[in-house]
């Protein structure tokens, strides 16, 4: 084929603008330290990165949601441990009445028993820090009046908040109350017909009364059972709390996970791409070289010589 | 083999001249060559020269050399296939730039970030719209948690306004876009009319030198095919040659719209000019229409740059989902009709803090006019992030809001959309290379028989010039015989 002096310019503007235009992208992969900034750059990495972002937003959320629920669930399992030591020490002071049947002594015991029905309002009234009622529902009510009765404006619906996708951990526990309707919780349980609340008051009014016999037989079994049936709220706002720090563990694993993904889709590889911008460089010089050289060639330098008649 | 006996001294004199002037012709070319070897569309000329011959009585006698023609080297099959090629880069070339312009005024990019990750660095923000949407469905994940919250629920109802603003913004950048596409796609109807008036005179001007002469109209001809190859990058044209050496041309897609007919263009005799025509919110927003055939139909002209640029604003960005519901105008008018309608249905579905059911999150119908509720932005106890009245606790509704992000029509809809267009931006890209690559070669084939080499114009300009100087010697040596005749009579 003939060359025309038009095909070396056109040879040389052609390769170091495709020269060019390599250098500028692999400079400013060096320069951001990303492959992938718009979709264009790698349609499918692009995808398939997008939906990591969003797998990882997700998680955040999800790890946000189990902060919360480690909170919730620890603070359930310090007033389930705390309630059932106020019933065991209820339980304690009405076994000491076998042994000790004065008057005045069951009426010390009382005013005792009093005390940590007062306490027992104060840890089930308790509230969480943006003020919620911890165990009346999600009616954000106190579960115990002031007089230590049941509030019948509490409901029995419980708070989950999923940590997982799929994996909601329940974060509410109720009080329960009885009443019409009767609300099962851990002050109350209608198919057995434990009533915490109820056993307390019992057991203060007989102590008041003097009646031994009540105490011993009738109020003493029915603080056992309460303690039983807190005993088994203890047990499952334990497993709950281990729930939410298994999920903790698992998202934080997954956010690793996710994370390396997107990197490894949208991250430059630095030593490769610093090798191939050596590479770049060396064909963008030698083709500038070359075409120098050829550029200066012409039969003008050598027509001086040419005699002229 | 003719013979040159009794050739009379004066008649080898004239032999002499003839030969000055055919050598001197010679060179005039070569400069003419050397002068436009950058003139686009230029053509080298060769002086086609013969030896003169001449019937006398004693039958056929070589008297020197003539020129038979000037010739314009060119290959009328190469400079169709680069006319085709240019009509092909001009829509590569354009397309390549618009895409990637229209994914810029989309504005979803990925940029990395430090983050507390643990064991990688994190990459952050997918996008404005994508990030918006992690980012609103996130806050509506966290009033779940904690719905009595009142800053959880402002936080909601400022990432809601801030996801509705980024595609009212991304949305009114590729509307914005689309019409600066129809103002170059205008100007390049105005360029394609003032090239059919241009070639349209040419061709008469090259009939009235070629009729005039009787020689190839050269000059005329390489301006000629410089104007039809600009053509071509514009729109893409058919030609045909005339036996009067005029070219005619029509729309490629359609052969009854003729741009240049012998000497008329424009709309005069049956030629016709183009225009275009901009309506965004009509189901094909941008359309060509000739002079007297009206529109000329969806995605007519298809090559050129003005083939590009009807494809970028039809079919990429295309139309809203209340006119054609194409492009990405269409797909963003769906997605935003989906979260309206998903998060609405689902906040209706609910009660807010005060027990109250649920009312509207989104306002709106579109991408265009997408907007959080003045409602909730103005008393954000409104979103209703429980499943039961009266229940202040409960932030179920909020959380089953929260997961319409993995709605296959929402989320995953509009990063399949963002994922498309990369995937057109890239091809565009691709074609362009390819593109480039083709027109190239040709050109360079095209050079090969046309373009002028340096060396060569040089090589022959010696051999011209040697020829010349050879023909005055010869013309002094006759002279000389002259003056050795004169003195022989003036002797005598």
């Amino acid at each position: 084929m003939r060359v025309t002096s038009q095909t070396y310019s056109n040879l040389i503007i052609s390769s170091s603008q495709s020269a060019q235009q390599q250098l500028a992208q692999l400079q400013q992969e060096i320069s951001t330290g990303d492959s992938v900034q718009v979709a264009s750059d790698n349609p499918l990495s692009y995808q398939l990165a997008s939906q990591d972002q969003s797998m990882i937003s997700q998680l955040n959320a999800y790890s946000s949601a189990a902060s919360v629920a480690t909170t919730a669930t620890a603070q359930n399992n310090q007033a389930m441990t705390n309630i059932h030591q106020l019933l065991a020490q209820a339980g304690e002071y009405a076994t000491t009445v076998s042994s000790d049947t004065s008057s005045t002594d069951m009426g010390t015991i009382a005013t005792e028993m009093s005390d940590l029905l007062d306490q027992l309002t104060s840890v089930v009234n308790q509230k969480d820090s943006n003020g919620n009622y911890l165990f009346g529902g999600t009616a954000n009510q106190p579960p115990l009046t002031s007089s230590g009765t049941y509030n019948s404006a509490t409901n029995g619906a419980t708070q989950t908040i999923e940590v997982q996708q799929g994996n909601a951990v329940q974060t509410g526990i109720v009080a329960g109350r009885s009443g019409s309707p009767p609300v099962d919780g851990f002050l109350y349980d209608s198919s057995t017909g434990v009533d915490v609340v109820g056993a307390l008051n019992q057991t203060i009014t007989d102590l008041k009364s003097g009646n031994a016999t009540s105490v011993m037989n009738t109020d003493l079994p029915a603080l056992n059972n309460a303690l039983n049936l807190v005993s088994q709220y203890v047990g499952s706002t334990a497993a709950s709390m281990s729930a939410v720090s298994a999920a903790t563990t698992s998202l934080t694993q997954q956010l690793d996970s996710q994370n390396a993904q997107v990197n490894n889709l949208t991250q430059t590889n630095l030593p490769n791409i610093t090798v191939q911008l050596q590479q770049i460089q060396n064909q963008y010089q030698a083709s500038l070289e070359a075409g120098s050289r050829i550029l200066s060639l012409s039969m003008l330098n050598y027509m001086g010589s040419v005699p002229t008649s | 083999m003719s013979s040159t006996y009794n050739i009379g001294l004066n008649a080898s004199l004239l032999m002499g001249a003839q030969s000055l002037n055919v050598q001197q012709t010679a060179i005039s070319t070569i400069g003419n060559n050397i002068s436009n070897i950058n003139t686009p569309g230029y053509a080298r000329q060769r002086v086609n020269i013969v030896t003169d011959q001449q019937t006398g009585v004693n039958g056929e006698l070589d008297m020197g050399s003539a020129i038979s023609s000037v010739e314009s080297l060119r290959s009328p099959l190469l400079d169709s296939m680069v006319q085709q090629s240019l009509g092909a880069k001009g829509y590569a070339d354009n397309q390549a730039s618009l895409t990637s312009t229209v994914q810029d005024s989309l504005g979803e990019q990925f940029s990395s970030a430090s983050s507390s990750s643990s064991t990688s660095t994190t990459s952050t923000g997918s996008g404005a719209i994508q990030s918006a949407m992690s980012t609103f469905f996130s806050s509506l994940q966290s009033l779940a948690s904690t719905p009595t919250d009142s800053s959880a629920r402002a936080v909601v109802a400022s990432d809601g306004t801030e996801l509705t603003s980024a595609i009212n913004s991304a949305y009114e950048r590729l509307q914005s876009t689309q019409g600066q596409i129809a103002t170059a796609a205008s100007a390049t109807t105005t360029q394609i009319n003032q090239l059919s008036s241009q070639i349209a005179s040419l061709n008469q001007q090259i009939e009235f030198a070629q009729a005039a002469s009787g020689e190839a109209a050269n000059s005329l001809t390489d301006t000629r095919t410089a104007d039809i190859q600009t053509l071509s990058g514009l729109v893409n044209i058919s030609t045909t040659t005339q036996s009067n050496g005029m070219v005619n041309i029509t729309l490629a897609d359609n052969s009854s719209v003729a741009l240049v007919n012998g000497i008329d263009s424009n709309g005069a005799g049956t030629t016709q000019s183009l225009s275009a025509t901009y309506n965004a919110n009509a189901a094909v927003p941008l359309t060509v229409s000739g002079s007297t055939t009206g529109a000329l139909g969806t995605g007519i002209p298809s090559g050129g740059s003005l083939g590009s640029d009807l494809d970028v604003a039809n079919n990429v960005i295309g139309s809203p989902a209340a006119s054609g519901n194409t492009g990405l105008l269409g797909a963003m008018d769906g997605v935003a009709n989906q979260l309206i309608s998903q998060l609405n249905t689902q906040n209706k579905a609910g009660y807010d803090a005060n027990g109250v059911a649920g009312g509207v999150f989104f306002t709106g119908t579109g991408a265009a006019d997408i907007a959080v509720s003045s409602s909730i932005t103005s008393d954000p106890s409104l979103i209703a992030a429980a499943s039961a009245a009266n229940s202040p606790l409960d932030g179920s509704n909020a959380l089953v809001m929260s997961q319409l992000q993995n709605s296959a029509s929402i989320v995953p809809a509009f990063q399949t959309m963002v994922g498309n267009l990369g995937q057109t931006v890239s091809t565009a890209a691709s074609n362009q290379t390819t593109q480039d690559q083709v027109t190239q070669q040709l050109q360079t084939q095209q050079a090969s028989v046309s373009g002028v080499s340096l060396d060569e114009e040089m090589t022959n300009l010696i051999n011209f010039q040697q020829a010349y100087s050879a023909s005055a010697r010869f013309i002094t040596i006759i002279s000389g015989m002259f003056s050795t005749l004169n003195n022989i009579s003036t002797a005598g």
